[in-house]
């Protein structure tokens, strides 16, 4: 597709150009299942490095590239980029230039550092700017209106989809009979007698001068309002994202626009033939990244050295770790408990506040969905809900049936009573009239006392108290609507076993070991869904965990396992729990199941649960400058479950804001550090895996989630006008499909600046203890993990705790490099460590709690 | 502490807040935080005084005279307060929901950019709105009523980086203004009425019928005129649509503008006014029509609305329009119980408009399905087209902008046209040719030529309006332009009363520093940005930007600067003469705000 070849391109057909246009898009569905991905991750799929894609991606969204010149210069002068960062990056160069250092300290370049973009310049701003017309006064109001009322999930009563279940033929139904105003009589003939594929191909000929590049207009189209037409494409490939399936597809959303443009530029006077720009996206398609500027390249190095300091301080908070080599946590053994958390950077700080607590717990980390790959129907839910990671497809069905009877809850007759009857003209004027006062009450009632309403979200919801699983099957059962009903024995077996082995958990179990998945709670918020377990495709964890642990107490489970040498003791139990993030509480799962040996360890686990969540909680609590810093933990988990049912609090937890690091080891080589909730962590015991399949079986989903995960949130932050939601403060819902500004502005898609504002815009810095030559085997043989560390998205170090040595992954191999000589605080305990201090904090070593 | 303390302070506060949060050195978050808590106490403690003082009088009426502002000959600008029950109930309204929102947003508002511009706005709209529920003159009314307008218009367009809320914030600016000139000709009207009718507390008794025998006219302009101005704030048909559109802002400035208090002005101003509108017999049949018509259009156009606020919007317009029809009724007690139902239910629901994401995909997430659709019914009723009619009526939100934007789009052209007759030069030089030949016409042809000479000068003024109006992005032209109307403005109502030509130098003294204040900001403004549309200006040099935008609400005669008073001067003397002559200059009033407000959002707005 190069561009010196317009024959070659007039012959591509609008759906080709569409299907190859589309990847350049919001890969976001609806907002219900917000999940957070690499936003350009398409220039990773065309195979630039990083650096490449943020120039490639600048020239196509106009975004930043990198913070400005100045601001890394104050940084540095400020001491948060280090000397030895920029050496180590400057030498790093492929061609060795004198004076760099020197130059990126004082040469004089653009601060501002972004390329064009498609919505900038181009032919679609050119035809607006010749003839004075406005898009998004002129186009978009009721281009976005047709397609919101269209699309809508359960706000507007009446749509258009009551006509016809495809948008275009709907369309037809209702212009045949009367055109709603914006639609004029031209647009309403064009789309009853075309098609859209005929539409769009006249149009662009109409429209477009000789000689012009449909595929560039095509793109300035979609880039025009890339939140509406991102989700129609998400829409059109995945029509199951939505509770009331629609059809609509790309090729109907670029007519409409089409038809509606062409109006808009008729009625101004628009003359193809005497309109001439040129095509100054020419270069985009040629498929590189476009070269670097001066400018791009002294940021790309500043860039480069402030993520090397945070990385410097972060391995040599490690370093102080690094001996004696262990397969597991030096609690291994002794261990009372055993508690095995999400790998979620947010549980960072209640594993490290547990192991302050009690010498005897032993944690793990692993992906929270622990190994269940299933969707998840409760007993009360009309659909089945996806409960693991995004990249699985899942084949199994869990059901939750209930006994007893069924809560009508208050809650759910006060939401009908003021917004929906409140709404009605005729029951909201006796509402208003009677009962209009009450809500004042009501009103002063979540100002003043905040609590649990139909506004808020409840993690632990899912979990009815009389609600049994039903997650076994007989051998022999098949597939149903395509879903097994529950596992085999076998089955169970396999996922208990896999993840137990993954984490090096394979002998010295402790006698409860609890297995906790974590969700998050908050009011008022549409992105509820960005909060929750990542592994569980944004939910909370809860169903995962409790078939996790029904599984694995099972006795024909045990005994499957025992034959392949992964003997549980019998005196071993397994208990679920669900880790709220944002209220740091904790609820612990069939607790009548638990025998009677084991109530007097489980009351002991929850008393030292109870204490580590309080401290977790002051220790979130530092963040949020709004309230002034906490004098105890009890006001601090007060505070935190206070925002969590607060209508006014747009930010009930930072969720995996800050997050730099991802560490696959031994628990011994994090223990006692204070990471300050930016790592994930994956446990592994590097050495029982010699041959380097467990290692690959890990970074499998380890790398892409966690990256994609930290991606997300680097580019929200570089330039949240363009990747990010913007601010959630005037957010409107769209039809419950995403958030906009004002009522016919562009779906918003990423996330709003409440949730990004603290972070670093760091890519992810994978450090994995194992040999050299088994990562180098497991990076030639796994080549989706390979490809993100090769082209630069995600960084690597190696440790190697047998020969006490790092590698460093530069330029295609792994390179042994030497730390910089650097002082790592010392803390007696996390108190002491985030006491008072409101930013990001250096890593450092943790006194209390290490094993002697 | 007195009722009269009380009431006044009320209305004080909140400006003596914003003055704080302007003026002080110290811009930080917290202080702006310790601020609004401070007035958020007194707002507490003043409200519920101003209650108790009010049920221990024995819920008796009485009028407060806080003194003038103003008094030049026998005119006076009474700061003057009328306490009864509607005017408690709304003020004690305002008091409670003002505060929750206040604390609501203290929290909300969080490290975002403009903290301190969003509170001093929304303390001059408290001020503005409580202007309006005590106002004992129509004077002291239409003054709160301005104040709400301005700070309607820079609340939706809070988020100045986006050219939606630009385009959307002047929408309703227009709206409002166009229906203020309702209440302005109207003030005048009451001037000239006689200084009784000047009154609103004399309004709680029918108007002796022989009175209104005699002026049938008057009463009559009166009558339409209030409508007008009513019909504008309160949202009818057609102005509805701009209700949903105005849902820029940060949610609370939209639950607290167009879900509670400045949706229900206009319901407020009928119910002040109630006698004398209800003096003609056929406007409570109009009034009652418009609220049927406005809540039949509002209640189709909720369904087809797929945005929550929006659609909050409008369940709350055909409320509204329900109120209309109970005050056509006779209903005034009941239309102002419903108002205040409405008002707080309203509020609550978009402050908690975010949450119907968890709300409805937790119902449908447990099978309980959004009643959607047609009710079979109606289908049966009315025939299978029924349903494209329907969708057509409510997607089209009952082509009340359609026909507002052919009206927009009229007056455009129209100004387009007037800009192009004369060059600006030109039209200036011949406005001081005409000014001179007008004035010295008077000295050979006796005083009495002057009224016509007025009417000359009124039409000139309308035309220059229409000139600034049409003129392409230049915002240092428009300004002059504007400044010259409003000179011209200021001679013709000079000329309706030559011997009190003397006092205008508060008008002109008004419309001179406000220019100056304008035009010597945007020398601060590289020229390239003030002839670009949507130059983003108000990112790139903030100060100048308010400067300039200060100046502006001199020239137009905003509540807070000596224009204003000017104006309500000119007025009060003109009036005496020819009533009629108001059209023009209230009509050059409302094209010269236009003019500037559309010029300061190009500039300032988008990038």
């Amino acid at each position: 597709m190069n561009h010196t070849q317009p024959d070659a391109q007039a012959k591509q057909s609008v759906s080709e150009i569409l299907q190859e246009l589309r990847r350049y898009l919001p890969q976001q569905g609806p907002i219900k299942d917000f999940i957070a991905d690499n936003i350009i991750g398409v220039f990773r799929n065309e195979g630039l490095t990083f650096h490449e894609a943020l120039r490639r991606a600048s020239s196509l969204y106009g975004a930043r590239e990198y913070r400005s010149i100045s601001e890394y210069r104050r940084s540095y002068h400020r001491g948060e980029i280090s000397g030895a960062a920029i050496d180590f990056v400057v030498a790093g160069e492929d061609e060795a230039e004198s004076g760099l250092k020197a130059a990126m300290l004082n040469e004089l370049v653009h601060d501002d550092v972004r390329r064009g973009g498609f919505r900038s310049a181009g032919y679609l701003h050119g035809m607006a700017q010749a003839t004075h017309t406005v898009l998004e006064e002129d186009v978009h109001p009721v281009l976005f209106r047709l397609i919101g009322n269209f699309l809508d999930q359960g706000i507007a009563a009446v749509n258009l989809s009551l006509h016809h279940d495809d948008f275009w033929q709907a369309m037809r139904q209702q212009f045949s009979v009367l055109r709603p105003s914006g639609v004029s009589r031209y647009v309403a003939e064009r789309i009853q007698n075309e098609s859209p594929q005929m539409l769009v191909e006249s149009a662009v000929k109409a429209l477009l001068p000789r000689g012009a590049d449909t595929k560039t207009f095509v793109l300035e189209i979609l880039m025009a309002a890339r939140g509406w037409s991102g989700v129609i494409a998400q829409i059109e490939a995945r029509p199951a994202y939505l509770n009331y399936p629609r059809r609509i597809t790309l090729e109907q959303y670029v007519a409409l626009y089409l038809a509606l443009l062409s109006d808009a530029l008729i009625r101004k006077g628009y003359v193809a033939a005497s309109f001439a720009p040129a095509n100054s996206h020419a270069e985009f398609f040629s498929g590189s990244a476009p070269d670097e500027s001066r400018a791009e390249k002294l940021c790309r190095l500043w860039h480069d050295a402030a993520e090397m300091t945070h990385y410097f301080a972060v391995l040599a908070a490690i370093d102080t770790n690094a001996a004696p080599p262990r397969a597991r946590s030096a609690r291994a053994g002794t261990a009372d408990f055993q508690a095995i958390f999400c790998i979620d950077d947010r549980e960072e700080s209640i594993r490290r506040h547990l192991e302050e607590v009690n010498q005897k717990i032993e944690t793990f980390g692993a992906p929270g969905f622990f190994g269940i790959d299933m969707v998840y129907q409760g007993p009360f839910d009309a659909i089945a809900i996806k409960q693991c990671p995004v990249p699985v497809t899942p084949k199994y069905r869990v059901r939750g049936i209930y006994r007893g009877k069924r809560k009508v809850y208050l809650s759910r007759l006060e939401m009908n009573f003021w917004h929906r009857h409140g709404n009605n003209v005729l029951l909201g004027s006796v509402i208003s009239l009677f009962f209009g006062l009450l809500s004042l009450f009501r009103l002063g009632l979540s100002v003043h006392f905040p609590s649990r309403s139909f506004a808020t979200v409840d993690s632990f919801a899912a979990h009815a108290e009389a609600t049994e699983l039903h997650y076994e099957r007989p051998e022999n059962a098949e597939a149903e609507e395509g879903y097994f009903e529950g596992y085999t024995v076998t089955e169970m077996a396999e996922r208990v076993g896999r993840v137990l082995t993954q984490i090096g958990l394979r002998q010295n179990f402790a006698p409860l070991v609890a297995i906790v998945g974590h969700g998050s709670s908050s009011a008022n918020n549409p992105f509820f869904a960005a909060y929750d377990c990542g592994a569980c495709s944004g939910r909370p964890g809860l169903a995962n965990a409790r078939v996790f642990a029904l599984m694995a107490n099972r006795a024909d489970v045990r005994q499957i396992l025992a034959a392949e040498g992964l003997a549980i003791p019998e005196g071993t139990h397994f208990v679920g729990a669900l880790h709220d993030t944002t209220r740091d509480e904790i609820l612990f799962l069939d607790e009548n199941q638990i025998p009677a040996t084991h109530t007097a360890a489980l009351s002991d686990l929850k008393k030292n649960f109870a204490t580590a969540l309080k401290n977790t909680a002051l220790e979130r609590s530092r963040r949020f400058e709004d309230v002034p810093f906490q004098k105890s933990a009890e006001s601090a988990q007060k505070e935190c479950i206070a925002r969590s049912e607060m209508l006014f609090e747009p930010r009930p937890e930072y969720t995996h804001a800050t997050n730099s690091v991802g560490i696959v080891a031994p628990r011994s080589l994090t223990e006692n550090l204070f990471l300050d909730r930016r790592a994930f962590f994956n446990s592994y015991d590097p050495h029982s895996d010699q041959g380097g399949e467990i290692l690959s079986q890990i970074l499998t989903p380890f790398v892409p989630v966690c990256a994609g995960i930290n991606l997300a949130y680097y580019f929200s932050l570089l330039d949240n006008s363009v990747y990010g939601a913007g601010s959630k403060l005037p957010h409107n819902i769209f039809g419950l499909i995403g958030v906009g500004n004002g009522v016919d502005g562009d779906l918003r898609s990423g996330l709003p600046e409440q949730m990004i504002e603290i972070h670093d815009p760091f890519r992810l810095l994978i450090i994995i203890e194992q040999s050299r030559e088994i990562v180098e085997r497991v990076l030639a043989s796994n080549l989706s993990v390979a490809g993100w560390i090769q082209k630069d998205w995600v960084k690597l170090c190696v440790y190697d705790s047998a020969a006490r040595e790092y590698y460093w992954y530069t330029r295609g191999a792994l390179r042994a490099i030497v730390l910089p000589a650097a002082a790592v605080p010392e803390y007696a305990d996390s108190f002491a460590a985030f006491k008072g201090q409101r930013r990001n904090l250096v890593p450092g070593a943790i006194a209390k709690g290490r094993a002697t | 502490m007195t009722l009269q303390f009380v009431s006044s302070a009320l209305v004080v506060y909140p400006l003596v807040a914003m003055v704080l949060l302007v003026a002080s050195p110290w811009r930080s978050e917290r202080f702006v935080s310790r601020i609004v808590l401070a007035a958020n106490v007194i707002n507490g403690g003043l409200t519920v005084s101003l209650l108790g003082l009010y049920l221990q009088g024995g819920l008796k009426a009485v009028e407060l005279d806080c003194g003038h502002l103003l008094k030049i000959g026998d005119y006076r600008f009474n700061f003057m307060l009328l306490i009864d029950n509607y005017s408690v109930a709304f003020q004690v309204l305002i008091g409670v929901l003002t505060g929750l929102v206040l604390m609501f947003s203290r929290r909300y508002m969080h490290r975002e950019a403009g903290y301190l511009r969003f509170f001093a706005t929304l303390f001059l709209f408290i001020s503005g709105i409580s202007a309006v529920a005590m106002a004992a003159t129509i004077d002291m009314l239409f003054a709160g009523w301005e104040i709400v307008g301005i700070s309607s218009f820079l609340l939706i367009g809070f988020y100045r980086m986006r050219l939606q809320p630009g385009r959307n914030s002047l929408r309703t600016y227009a709206i409002y203004r166009v229906c203020d000139v309702g209440l302005f000709m109207g003030a005048w009207l009451f001037h000239k009425l006689g200084s009784e009718y000047f009154f609103l507390q004399y309004h709680d008794q029918p108007i002796d019928a022989v009175f209104v025998s005699l002026n049938p006219q008057f009463f009559t302009a009166i009558g339409l005129l209030t409508v007008l101005a009513a019909m504008g704030k309160s949202a009818q048909y057609p102005f509805s649509f701009w209700v949903p559109r105005a849902m820029e802002g940060p949610t609370p400035s939209s639950a607290i503008f167009y879900g509670a208090l400045s949706i229900h002005a206009g319901v407020y101003l009928l119910i002040r006014l109630f006698p004398l509108w209800r003096a003609i017999d056929f406007i409570p049949w109009l009034v009652g029509a418009i609220g049927l018509l406005t809540s039949v259009v509002a209640s189709v156009s909720f369904k087809t609305q797929s945005n929550v606020k929006a659609q909050i919007g409008y369940a709350s317009v055909a409320q509204v329009g329900l109120m209309f029809v109970e005050l056509a009724l006779g209903f005034k007690q009941v239309a102002m119980l419903h108002f205040l139902g409405n008002a707080v239910l309203r509020c609550y629901q978009l402050l908690a408009s975010p949450s119907v994401m968890v709300m409805y995909l937790r119902q449908q997430s447990e099978g309980e399905m959004t009643s959607r659709g047609f009710s079979t019914l109606w289908f049966r009723l009315l025939g299978p087209k029924f349903k494209y009619w329907y969708f057509a009526v409510s997607f089209s939100e009952g082509y009340a902008e359609q026909l507002m934007a052919a009206f927009w789009r009229l007056t455009k052209r129209a100004a387009r046209r007037a800009a192009a007759v004369f060059s600006p030069m030109l039209l200036l030089l011949l406005s001081a040719a005409m000014v001179a030949v007008l004035i010295a016409s008077g000295n050979v042809l006796g005083h009495e030529v002057y009224v016509y000479n007025a009417i000359v000068m009124g039409l000139l003024a309308l035309f220059v309006a229409f000139a600034a109006l049409g003129q392409k992005t230049d915002a240092a032209r428009v300004l002059w332009l504007t400044a010259l109307s409003a000179v011209l403005k200021g001679v013709s109502a000079m000329l309706l009363s030559p011997e009190n030509a003397r006092y205008s130098s508060v008008y002109f003294g008004g419309v001179a520093i406000g220019y100056l204040l304008a035009r010597g900001a945007l020398m601060y403004v590289p020229r390239e940005l003030q002839t670009t549309e949507y130059a983003g200006t108000a990112d790139l040099h903030p100060y100048a930007i308010t400067v300039h935008f200060t100046g502006i609400l001199w020239m137009t005669g905003f509540t807070l600067s000596p224009t204003f008073f000017g104006d309500d001067l000119l007025l009060h003397f003109g009036a005496e003469k020819f009533a009629y002559e108001t059209f023009f200059i209230g009509s050059a009033f409302v094209l010269n705000a236009l003019a500037l407000m559309r010029s300061y959002v190009k500039l300032a707005f988008a990038k």
